[in-house]
């Protein structure tokens, strides 16, 4: 089962070119668990407290340190956290690369993100909504298969007005309880916001001109390295100003 | 060395007391802190530096500050009107035309160029009027969708 996962890209590929179809018959499922054992491996931690916060007023905050350069993972790991926690996109907050609050990670690089954090986060976020709903069923005085998850709020399905919100259950504080049982994820035909294609998370930033593409300090100066004009340039000192010299490589300063 | 410009800047008149031959990219970036315009590649060549100067997309990491005296200036930042996006934003926004969005705000400026000599443009003309702006993230299949979409609605104008 684990052989295409332990199998890295350049014998797929070798196997590919050679005109082999490989036939995955390994559940989705498993397949999955896999990939999380994987990311445990590489160090993700266990604790769902470390990806996911919940504020009294049900906003969640999702910590990743995986970051968004383009490839889009900061909607698709909101989208996958929203899925298995069974909150509404929206709901959900990301914050990325910030080494004090989020989980450690060896960096984003090599499509890994969806592959390997991907799980963690699900993961967690499934957990949650679990420990969520057995607080809730505790709360309501029902078992957890009476009861149902919807947009942050746990309803007693045949009594709908009888409910707590997820803000009302985690109160802004770090998720103690557990539940002695692993949460299952999400089956695909179950997806309602994982599998869609909502507009980027980034994009109104990136449009405006106000997304930071990094963070400044406030002592920071900027460098700009030298760059030959041409093969055989020789370095110059400009004088301050910019002026180009025909000939000669230009030193730029940003001012 | 120093000289007084004075120049309209998205809209509003603005003084400033420095160099004349300061580069006006470095200027809106460091004194304006308006950072939409990018530094690529210092050259002219990537087009991520591309403002407008009185209706013409122009880099502005070759463009002197002396250059835009008693002009006016449009950025990224002065695109939108009382908060409600450019027609163009707004189709960028709706059709993905961008991944990590270093090019987007000259691929904006130009575009927005563009439209202001080809208000009907066809996909040819798009496609040639953006040659100066480097995607290199690849999204340039959106973009000019993005593009023949903002210029299906009303020009591509505000109205």
């Amino acid at each position: 089962m684990t052989e295409l996962t332990r199998m890295d890209r350049r014998e797929f590929v070798t196997l590919l070119g050679g005109g082999i179809v490989v036939v995955v018959t390994v559940p989705f499922e498993s397949l999955w668990d896999a990939l999380d054992q994987q990311g445990r491996q590489r160090g993700y931690p266990e604790d769902i407290n470390a990806y996911l916060h919940i504020a009294q007023d049900g906003k969640v905050t999702l910590y990743s340190g995986k970051i968004e350069m383009g490839q889009g993972v900061m909607t698709s790991l909101s989208q996958m956290a929203a899925e298995e926690l069974g909150v509404s996109l929206d709901a959900v907050h990301i914050i990325m690369g910030d080494t004090a609050a989020c989980p450690w990670d060896m960096g984003t690089f090599g499509s890994l993100t969806t592959r390997v954090f991907g799980p963690a986060v699900r993961a967690a976020a499934a957990q949650a909504r679990l420990i969520l709903t057995d607080l809730a069923a505790r709360r309501l005085g029902v078992a957890r298969d009476g009861l149902t998850v919807e947009n942050g709020v746990v309803y007693v399905t045949a009594a709908p007005s009888r409910r707590a919100s997820y803000g009302e259950l985690a109160n802004g504080q770090r998720i103690t309880h557990t539940v002695d049982q692993k949460a299952v994820l999400r089956a695909v035909r179950e997806f309602g916001v994982m599998g869609r294609s909502p507009r980027r998370l980034d994009g109104i930033e990136k449009v405006t001109g106000a997304a930071k593409i990094r963070r400044r300090h406030p002592a920071a100066r900027y460098a700009l390295r030298p760059r030959a004009a041409f093969a055989g340039a020789r370095r110059h000192a400009a004088a301050h100003g910019c002026q180009r010299g025909r000939g000669h490589a230009r030193r730029h300063r940003g001012q | 060395m120093s000289e007084i410009i004075r120049f309209k800047l998205n809209g509003t008149p603005v003084t400033l007391d420095t160099n004349a031959d300061r580069r006006l990219l470095w200027v809106l970036r460091t004194d304006l802190e308006l950072t939409g315009a990018k530094y690529g590649c210092g050259e002219g060549q990537c087009g991520s530096c591309t403002v407008i100067v009185d209706g013409r997309a122009v880099r502005s990491c070759q463009a002197s500050l002396g250059s835009v005296q008693g002009k006016a200036v449009t950025t990224i930042e002065g695109l939108a009107l009382d908060g409600k996006l450019h027609p163009l934003q707004q189709a960028f926004q709706e059709h993905g035309a961008l991944q990590c969005g270093y090019c987007t705000p000259g691929m904006i400026m130009n575009a927005y160029g563009v439209l202001l000599r080809h208000p009907n443009p066809t996909r040819e003309q798009i496609v040639q009027g953006m040659q100066p702006n480097l995607c290199r993230c690849g999204a340039h299949t959106r973009i000019i969708r993005a593009i023949e979409v903002a210029a299906g609605r009303n020009g591509g104008s505000h109205d």
